[in-house]
């Protein structure tokens, strides 16, 4: 389908590489607290590592990213973004992404737990961005390319499930930087991807209008700054954490 | 059916009574009552259990051989005792039981008994297990040592004692984040590059298979003599607690004259 006078975007090569970045670091956080749920001796231990991890990927790994990326997206028009739906995009990613890793760190690890837990997490990687998409508020309209959609949906899926399988499944760096690569993959894949499959026309609204109540580029940046920030120290303090951890194993 | 009080003395407070719970369904024994006490030396654990008598020697020898197991006393359960739970003042791998179903012991639990109990190689496996965790991964030359040191007839329990210590830390250090997996995985996610720590190592179906062992010497043998390495194996798959107890075979021994020494997993 035609759309000769879709608004462009073009993305500042920078900040792609930052969203690329911080969706890593936040996999990176979020697996790590991940796979100690099995070993969780209590309860409590068990529900506050499911917890931090999926608050991690979804909202760290994934709405982060998803938002570093919009603000790399320049278009012509202005944007902001409604409030509620951005936040209802971070509750879709986090509670989708804490039920996939929930069911891959219950129990002994099979096929059918990773492929469910991988669709779970797929479907909080593509959930979180249409939402946060339909939060866009400016003087067009957006319109997708089912097809492609579908595909960055695949995308998702896929790559979550494969990054599920190294984290849970493999032991040493190549759980620890694998598994966090790969889901970096699946979050920047899907959005990219999505973003690709994703028209804007104009429809002439007055811009004052259309933008009205929504959180401009500088507040929504301050938030992204302010989760990537706690995203990073978390991620430094639980390495010096487990790296004394493992220094204390007595034989 | 038998009833016995096992009384039990180990250095693991952690993961010890599904350990030893494993060991007794494994026997078809069921556990009619447990106690435990806290001592400096460890865990003192009386368990009352109930089964077969015929599968009561089995039961004996693998509690006694049972890497978490420092020494095991066995006797009739008297129901009417009412005395407190005390440490045994020698433990021994069985005491007086009824005539009828009077196990004799075999010669690994009594050697892993004396290892146990503060014996001469006890000594020695603890002052050089704090060396191994320094030197780790070169340590073969401090564990020959030991092995050679040790008196024949209690070197196997022995090393494969110091080798499930050696594979329990190895595991809690480096593998025991991750997923539960089934048997198969572990050996190849957990073992396999355990092992390769140390030696390189071969996957075979569900087999490990290294010739490189340094135990295997330049002596021939009728019998297996890797025991350090059966032990690292059981002990890094037997401390996620999640698996049953894994005992390792060696089915093959370059001491024997095979190509390479191969080791076989069963739950």
């Amino acid at each position: 389908m035609p759309h000769d006078h879709a608004v462009q975007c073009i993305h500042d090569p920078v900040l792609v590489a930052l969203s690329f970045l911080v969706s890593v670091l936040g996999s990176f956080t979020a697996l790590q607290m991940a796979i100690s749920i099995p070993a969780a001796r209590t309860s409590a231990q068990r529900w506050q590592a499911l917890l931090a991890a999926g608050a991690a990927m979804g909202g760290g790994a994934i709405w982060a990213m998803h938002f570093i990326a919009m603000l790399a997206c320049r278009m012509e028009i202005p944007v902001a973004y409604d409030p509620g739906l951005t936040v209802l995009s971070a509750v879709f990613g986090i509670g989708a992404c804490t039920i996939g890793l929930a069911i891959a760190g219950t129990g002994v690890f099979s096929w059918s737990k990773l492929v469910l837990a991988g669709t779970f997490m797929g479907l909080g990687v593509a959930g979180m961005h249409y939402t946060g998409m339909a939060a866009m508020r400016m003087p067009a309209t957006t319109m997708y390319d089912t097809n492609i959609v579908a595909v960055s949906v695949l995308i998702a899926v896929v790559a979550s499930t494969v990054a599920l399988w190294l984290a849970f499944n493999l032991r040493g760096w190549a759980q620890m930087l694998g598994s966090a690569l790969v889901m970096g993959v699946a979050v920047c894949g899907m959005h990219y991807t999505g973003m690709y499959a994703a028209h804007f026309m104009p429809t002439g609204e007055d811009a004052a209008v259309a933008t009205a109540g929504g959180l401009v580029g500088e507040y929504l940046g301050m938030g992204v700054f302010a989760v990537s920030t706690l995203l990073l120290t978390t991620m430094l303090v639980m390495t010096m954490l487990r790296r004394q951890r493992r220094a204390a194993v007595t034989i | 059916m038998a009833e016995v009080e096992l009384k039990i003395v180990s250095d693991h407070r952690d993961g010890l009574l599904i350990a030893l719970g494993e060991v007794l369904v494994a026997n078809r024994f069921l556990l009619l009552r447990h106690r435990r006490m806290n001592t400096d030396a460890g865990v003192l654990m009386s368990l009352v259990v109930q089964g077969p008598e015929a599968n009561l020697l089995s039961l004996e020898e693998q509690l006694g051989t049972h890497w978490m197991v420092k020494s095991l006393e066995a006797g009739p359960y008297d129901p009417n005792a009412t005395a407190p739970l005390t440490p045994p003042p020698a433990p021994v791998a069985s005491a007086s039981l009824p005539p009828a179903s009077a196990p004799s012991v075999p010669a690994q639990t009594q050697a892993v008994a004396s290892a146990g109990n503060g014996g001469a190689d006890k000594k020695r496996i603890e002052a050089l297990l704090p060396q191994v965790a320094r030197d780790y991964p070169q340590i073969f030359g401090a564990v020959m040592g030991l092995e050679r040191n040790m008196e024949p007839t209690q070197r196997e329990a022995s090393m494969r004692y110091v080798g499930a210590r050696v594979g329990a830390w190895v595991y809690k250090r480096d593998f025991a984040l991750g997923a539960r997996l089934p048997l198969s995985d572990s050996i190849k996610h957990i073992a396999l590059p355990a092992m390769r720590q140390l030696l390189p190592t071969e996957l075979e179906g569900e087999t490990l298979s290294t010739g490189s062992s340094p135990f295997c010497g330049m002596e021939r043998s009728t019998a297996p003599q890797c025991h350090f390495l059966r032990g690292f194996l059981e002990g890094s798959l037997n401390e996620c607690g999640y698996l049953g107890m894994v005992r390792v075979s060696e089915v093959a021994c370059r001491a024997n004259g095979s190509d390479s020494c191969k080791f076989v997993f069963h739950v």
